[in-house]
């Protein structure tokens, strides 16, 4: 029986990387736009970070719908057997990534009901914080893939 | 004996914080969303430890069940939307709620502030040293049977990474609002 998506995976694997670059890449630079020029200006570093939120969760949604043949065809035939590290490496990648969700639409409220640049203090910092997690989450979950691939690809 | 102070009439003591009324909208979203984000990761780490039977798809199967059958099991699909959807629902009643209950527990912006960024720490970190210890030690057969072994490496890494990780933080806030 074939995998769900099997024929067309790779299509989905390939969006996956190339969206979490574009997501990594702009929650770094908002976070350093954040750290660099927030008493100037917050809307490049507001700008960047939407791109990166959003990213995320589309880089999330494209990792969902690819799992089903990793677990088969990577895991369960190669990791799980010959490198249980990698597996383990793999699990802390699934589990930090889904908090990095919780974090995102998290954020994504704070998008819709906050006017981020000009509200409060607290709110401000709790914002620059929950970036910050998040670009750590993208950054961890970007080397874990890459090496995850290199060991054995789908 | 007579100051002013002696001479004042007893006053019944005040139940209500002085801020009773004054819980701003902003206050009661920024609250919600953060209890969202609180809630949502504790269950998503502790469904697992506390070993909820969720369902599991089998993709050689095509086939969810809660029961074990053959073949690879994925949890994942269920272990999201189970924390997801009551994080979301206890939220939206904290935020109607948020009015009435800010007479009886703390609603403050930094407190959730902070409660949310040290539950997210927690969570990341959890599941680093859950995972890692039992694919990564067990696993590999690299459990130690004296002190100074495996675990106790992974128990101060993951130690380490989360104080850095907690000290970025508090530095980011200082650098920015200094």
């Amino acid at each position: 029986m074939a995998l769900f998506l099997e024929s067309i995976v790779r299509i989905f694997f390939g969006l996956h990387g190339f969206i979490s670059i574009i997501t990594l890449a702009t929650l770094a630079g908002g976070v350093w736009l954040f750290y660099r020029r927030a008493k100037i200006d917050w809307n490049a570093g507001l700008m960047l970070s939407k791109i990166g939120i959003l990213g995320y969760i589309l880089t999330f949604l494209m990792g969902l719908l690819i799992y089903p043949v990793f677990r088969v065809k990577v895991r369960a035939e190669y990791f799980d057997p010959n490198l249980p590290w990698a597996t383990g490496l793999f699990e802390i990648k699934e589990h930090i990534g889904a908090i990095g969700l919780f974090i995102a639409i998290g954020l994504l409220a704070y998008y819709l009901a906050f006017d981020i640049g000009q509200t409060q203090k607290p709110i401000r910092q709790s914002f620059i914080n929950l970036i910050f997690l998040l670009f750590t989450i993208t950054l961890f979950t970007a080397i874990a893939g890459v090496i995850l691939v290199g060991l054995r690809g789908i | 004996m007579g100051s002013e102070e002696s001479k004042q009439p007893y006053q019944k003591e005040v139940l209500v914080k002085p801020e009773h009324g004054k819980l701003t909208k902003d206050a009661q979203i920024f609250a919600a969303v953060n209890l969202f984000m609180i809630i949502a990761v504790f269950i998503y780490a502790f469904s697992g430890l506390a070993g909820i039977n969720l369902p599991r798809y089998y993709p050689t199967l095509n086939q969810w069940s809660i029961a074990a059958l053959e073949g690879p099991a994925m949890g994942f699909f269920a272990k999201v939307p189970f924390a997801l959807i009551p994080a979301t629902t206890i939220a939206i009643i904290f935020y109607l709620a948020a009015p009435w209950l800010q007479a009886h527990i703390e609603i403050r912006l930094k407190t959730f502030k902070n409660f949310s960024t040290m539950a997210i720490l927690f969570g990341m970190m959890f599941f680093v040293v859950e995972e890692w210890h039992s694919w990564g030690i067990v696993k590999q057969k690299l459990e130690g049977s004296g002190f100074f072994n495996a675990e106790l490496n992974l128990l101060i890494i993951s130690t380490a990474v989360f104080l850095l990780l907690g000290l970025v933080i508090l530095a980011i806030e200082k650098k920015i609002y200094d």
